[in-house]
């Protein structure tokens, strides 16, 4: 027969295992938090958490940047060897110009980096190729790094676009997205290029900015399908409305405004 | 009078509960995290992209 000491002694002593349990279910649980919410939404803490990994830095190589975004690989050389690994050997993924077939600098959103076998630094690189979120490892000496103070998020199914400076929500901009049939693809992305249509009287408006992503359904596009984020000729029936081919169109006063704030390189995060 | 039972459910409970406060105050927050370098290369601060005037081939 059990005696009433023990028999409390064992019921605290599995109150504990369970509360012991109970924490460690709810720290592998993934965290759902509500995507309308700037201060709280995890698209943004995706991109932004942590652009970098630190590997085997000592304390008196290294460099602590504070409130960037994220950082930016621009091109220096004539092309670029991206790799599939780390590693001077590694197979070649693609080879890419210092320009882009549109006349911008090459440039990557930094995803990570590393120390090969020798100590030479690498970065992993967000690609503007298809599939969507390709990367590739490149030599950090082929490459010129800047931090990147802004950030997009889109949501497509509020057709809205806000813009990020660190965890500050600087603008909302109402948005027009992909029809049904040529929806506008989820996914991480960043900012290749920025274009001054000659004429600013078309369905693209004052700017463009082309993305590193492609449309999942327009594959014989010209130049692949590539996404954009540009103005409108037609603002009333542009904005809040499934309306284009994948890009994402607003008022010519708001990609006015980006187009005197955003970097090449600037991550986009679109939710579905 | 508590059973097993019941002080299982009520730790489990306060175990969860637990957990997430936990979680909810240790997360890191996003971009006020430091980023640490390890090259040694100056980094700038990126500027705004300068246009190139051409006409657009983007999916539209």
């Amino acid at each position: 027969m059990t005696s009433p000491i023990r028999r409390v002694a064992r019921l605290a002593g599995l109150a504990v295992a369970l509360v012991l349990v109970g924490m460690g279910v709810r720290i592998l649980l993934p965290v759902q938090r509500a995507p309308t919410s700037p201060e709280r939404s995890t698209s943004s803490e995706r991109l932004s958490s942590p652009a970098y990994t630190v590997s085997t830095t000592t304390p008196d190589d290294a460099r602590t940047l504070v409130g960037y975004s994220g950082y930016a690989a621009t091109v220096k050389p004539a092309s670029i060897e991206v790799r599939d690994a780390p590693a001077p050997g590694a197979p070649v993924r693609v080879v890419l110009p210092d320009h882009n077939e549109n006349g911008a600098p090459q440039t990557f959103f930094i995803k990570d980096e590393q120390r090969d076998a020798s100590g030479e630094v690498w970065y992993r690189v967000l690609l503007p190729i298809r599939p969507n979120g390709t990367t590739g490892w490149v030599r950090a000496a082929d490459v010129e790094v800047s931090g990147l103070p802004y950030r997009l998020v889109v949501y497509l199914a509020q057709f809205r676009l806000d813009v990020f400076q660190g965890p500050h929500l600087l603008r909302s901009i109402g948005l027009g997205v992909g029809t049904d049939q040529t929806p506008t693809p989820g996914g991480e992305y960043y900012i290749k290029e920025l274009l001054r249509p000659p004429d600013p009287n078309t369905v693209y408006g004052h700017y463009v900015f082309g993305l590193s992503g492609f449309s999942n359904v327009l594959v014989n596009w010209p130049d692949g399908g590539v996404l954009g984020i540009h103005g409108t000729n037609d603002p009333a029936h542009a904005i809040a409305r499934k309306v284009s081919h994948g890009c994402l169109r607003m008022r010519n006063e708001d990609i006015e405004y980006l187009a005197g704030l955003l970097p090449l390189g600037t991550p986009v995060e679109v939710e579905t | 009078m508590l059973n097993r039972k019941r002080v299982g459910a009520i730790a489990l409970a306060a175990g969860v509960a637990f957990g997430g406060v936990g979680l909810s105050h240790g997360a890191p927050t996003t971009t006020t995290t430091a980023k640490t370098m390890t090259t040694t290369t100056t980094v700038r601060r990126a500027v705004a992209a300068a246009a190139v005037v051409r006409t657009p081939r983007q999916t539209g």
